[in-house]
């Protein structure tokens, strides 16, 4: 390898990476400013980070907005419009975040400053892993991201649920690694030793892969370990507990970023293995059977719940169900329909994003009472009237009623069914939405049609930043429901 | 022959002291299990003629890794384990009998490819600190970097956590709740 | 020689098995976290093993990267396992607080 053009490679690659070097640098400027600050400056750190955040936005537009796939770092991770889509949503939903936090942490034992920086380093890893493109990248990426969060679900002190939940996730995750590790050595032996994505794609077309088996069952445990981190059923039982106990911003960043990041991922994975033909029906099954499995729990298990953050728990493995829909289908196998799949995938992790992080939004607004049981809901239609039309638009658009955001990303996942002629896959994935509809509903009746309960009476006001912010997202769901092409461009 | 009795030898250890480590009534014998499976994979290792990779599998794992966990079971004085999850006793068995799936599926898998894998080029090989330190710093260049990074959120990560705030003054260090 | 590329591959499967088992059949946390950690060595196992049978480097590098990212991640987990008894500890002490007022 002729080093002097390796390292021209080497600044070409970093350049490209900058949205994720400058997030990387406010953290590292999180961290010092918090240690050197006077203590009453505290109130600038979420400034900092979200700075940070908007350079890292500016950074991306400057650098991935033409769409063409390139390969950064030898191969180990790759830009194209898909992973441009993700990290756009990744970064706006990091800036929401930051609005949210600051009102959520008064009155709670959270260190401030390694609370704004490990959300920077948990955008970075999110960012990262949607780009890998590499199995030890990869690996190290969802380490990367696993870490931060493990630290971040665990970090509010004097409250024994949030390190509880910490550690759950902790070993559901550190198992999921470990499903992973293991995929990528079954990987690694029956391509004869590649590890880049590309390499393993030609390795398959190329017909040097003599054991299907071997590979498939590579792709098995690979697939089980995404399954954990994107809560598909049956891999989906941590999530209630880790969603009720956790601090509910990273409760918002754990269900929308990471899923968005490991779904983008995985359909890398998908594309790599799409055009083979030799790959062995069972891989397409174990996709079809989560998604169908995940759509069926996710629902059922949701309608039974009494408490708001563990259905959405439920309701996030739902949401995870279909948009595994697409995925399914390219490996039915169909791969001609990869772009269309591409596009729903990406429209609906942008869709589900934005009515998680309102409602999740709108919960963080209400904490504490408004963190526990739906219960304690009854009546906010007149006690704070403004979020809870924010609450039932949410609810709505998660369920999927037009003329939201939630119901044109439906169309578009079971449009891919309808047209890789799995109408089963769509037909259960609007029976689905029909069952969604009691428990999402049951939120709404509660906000509306209940009386509060005695001594209820009003409820503190969000401040500025998370008003800007709900405003902000409740906008976004009819914006790019009306001008889809704002995002696909 | 001899190797093959020392080969057998060690995956009968391996074997034993894995299952060992799952059945163990106290977590430091648990541990100690633990530390020797790691030996013996990293005498599987030497076997395999990759001694770098036993090398830093006994100071890494056996050494820094196990040394951690001997330090916490001290440290909380673990006789009084509180049970982490509440699940059923048939739930646990469902996980033993899907776990004996998996590996007699896999285990299949390999043994029905072993003349396969037995015609690899196979132990001859052996690969050099140089060729594997080019590796890093070229092809890998992107994970040695990272790497760094994952240190650091791992470090700020365990200081935040393991901080005590029964201390006094350290107590300062976190944000005090407002009161309003 | 060649017997042990098999073999060893078996027994990484099993080793792994026993692992996923533990996580699923033990109760406590520290044991495990440590079943994980037998996983992982499995998957070591696996790793060292292809890469002397093919000849490959690749296969000692990512081992080298594996085995600093698990230390890490041991780091945290334990430290995440001491905030467990901290918070508790901490509870406990409060509510003796309360009592005695």
């Amino acid at each position: 390898m002729n080093l002097n053009l390796f390292y021209f490679h080497v600044v070409d690659s970093l350049l490209l990476t900058s949205p994720l070097l400058l997030l990387m640098i406010a953290a590292i400027v999180v961290l010092a400013a918090d240690v050197m600050m006077p203590r009453d400056w505290r109130g600038a750190l979420p400034w900092i980070a979200g700075i940070g955040v908007a350079a890292s936005s500016l950074a991306l537009a400057g650098t991935g907005i033409n769409g063409i796939a390139l390969t950064l770092f030898n191969g180990a991770l790759v830009i194209d419009r898909l992973t441009f889509l993700s990290d756009a949503v990744i970064l706006g939903g990091a800036l929401y975040l930051i609005a949210i936090s600051p009102r959520w942490l008064r009155g709670r034992w959270v260190p401030q400053g390694e609370y704004y920086a490990l959300l920077l380093f948990a955008t970075m890893a999110m960012m990262a892993l949607a780009h890998s493109n590499e199995l030890l990248a990869l690996f190290l990426n969802f380490e990367l991201l696993s870490i931060s969060f493990y630290v971040l679900l665990g970090i509010e002190k004097r409250n024994p649920r949030s390190s509880e939940a910490g550690f759950k996730y902790f070993i559901i995750g550190s198992l999921a690694a470990a499903f992973l590790l293991m995929g990528i050595v079954f990987i690694f032996g029956a391509t004869g030793g590649q590890t880049r994505f590309e390499a393993i794609a030609r390795a398959l077309d190329g017909g040097a892969v003599r054991q299907p088996l071997f590979m498939a069952v590579g792709l098995g445990l690979l697939f089980v370990g995404f399954a954990f981190k994107i809560t598909l059923a049956p891999f989906h039982m941590y999530a209630p507990d880790v969603y009720d106990g956790a601090p509910t911003p990273v409760v918002a960043a754990l269900a929308t970023g990471t899923k968005v990041a490991g779904f983008t991922a995985l359909f890398h994975v998908v594309e790599m293995v799409a055009r083979w033909k030799g790959l062995p029906v069972g891989v397409w099954g174990a996709f079809y059977a989560a998604a169908v499995a995940s759509m069926v729990v996710g629902n059922v298990g949701a309608v039974v719940q009494p408490n708001i953050k563990r259905l959405l728990a439920y309701s996030s493995i739902a949401h995870s169900g279909y948009m595994m829909i697409p995925l399914a289908v390219v490996l039915a196998p169909r791969p001609d329909l990869i772009g269309a799949a591409r596009d729903a995938v990406a429209y609906y992790l942008l869709a589900y994003t934005i009515m998680t992080l309102l409602a999740f939004g709108v919960i963080s607004t209400l904490a504490p009472e408004g963190e526990g049981p739906i219960a304690a809901w009854a009546g906010l239609g007149r006690r704070a009237p403004m979020r809870a039309a924010f609450m039932a638009l949410a609810m709505l658009s998660l369920i999927g009623l037009p003329p939201t955001v939630g119901f044109f990303g439906k169309i578009a996942l079971f449009g891919v069914a309808i047209d890789g002629a799995h109408i089963r896959l769509a037909v259960i994935g609007i029976l689905a939405s029909v069952v969604s509809v009691s428990y999402y509903l049951r939120v709404v009746i509660a906000i509306y049609m209940s009386e509060p309960a005695e001594g209820a009476g009003r409820v503190g006001f969000p401040n500025a930043a998370q008003t800007l912010a709900l405003v902000v997202g409740a906008v976004c769901v009819f914006v790019f429901a009306i001008f889809p092409w704002l995002y696909s461009g | 022959m001899l190797i093959q009795i020392i080969y057998g030898l060690f995956v009968a250890i391996a074997l034993a002291s894995a299952l060992m480590v799952v059945v163990a009534r106290k977590a430091i014998y648990s541990a100690l299990f633990l530390v020797l499976t790691m030996v013996t994979i990293a005498c599987m290792f030497v076997l395999m003629n990759a001694q770098l990779a036993a090398a830093l599998q006994i100071i890494v794992y056996a050494g820094a890794i196990m040394v951690l966990f001997l330090f916490v079971i001290m440290l909380l004085n673990l006789g009084r384990q509180p049970p982490l999850s509440h699940r059923s006793r048939p739930v646990r068995w469902l996980g033993l009998v899907f776990a004996f799936g998996i590996a007699l599926q896999m285990g299949a898998l390999v043994f029905s490819m072993k003349n396969m894998l037995m015609a690899m080029p196979g132990g001859a090989a052996s690969i050099t600190i140089e060729q594997v330190a080019r590796l890093i710093l070229t092809d890998y260049l992107y994970a040695f970097e990272m790497v760094s990074v994952l240190l650091l959120i791992a470090v700020v990560g365990a200081v935040v956590l393991a901080r005590r705030n029964l201390v006094q003054g350290v107590e300062t260090m976190i944000e005090k709740p407002d009161v309003e | 020689m060649q017997y042990m590329i098999p073999g060893n591959l078996i027994l990484a499967v099993a080793i792994f098995a026993i692992g996923a088992g533990g996580v699923l059949w033990r109760r406590d946390a520290i044991t495990m976290f440590m079943c994980v950690e037998l996983m992982f060595n499995a998957a070591n196992l696996g790793f060292i093993t292809l890469t002397q049978s093919l000849g490959r480097p690749e296969g000692v590098a990512i081992f080298l990267f594996v085995i600093t990212i698990a230390a890490a991640e041991a780091a945290v987990g334990l430290a995440l396992f001491i905030k467990i008894f901290d918070d508790r500890e901490k509870i406990d002490a409060e509510d003796l607080n309360l009592l005695q007022r």
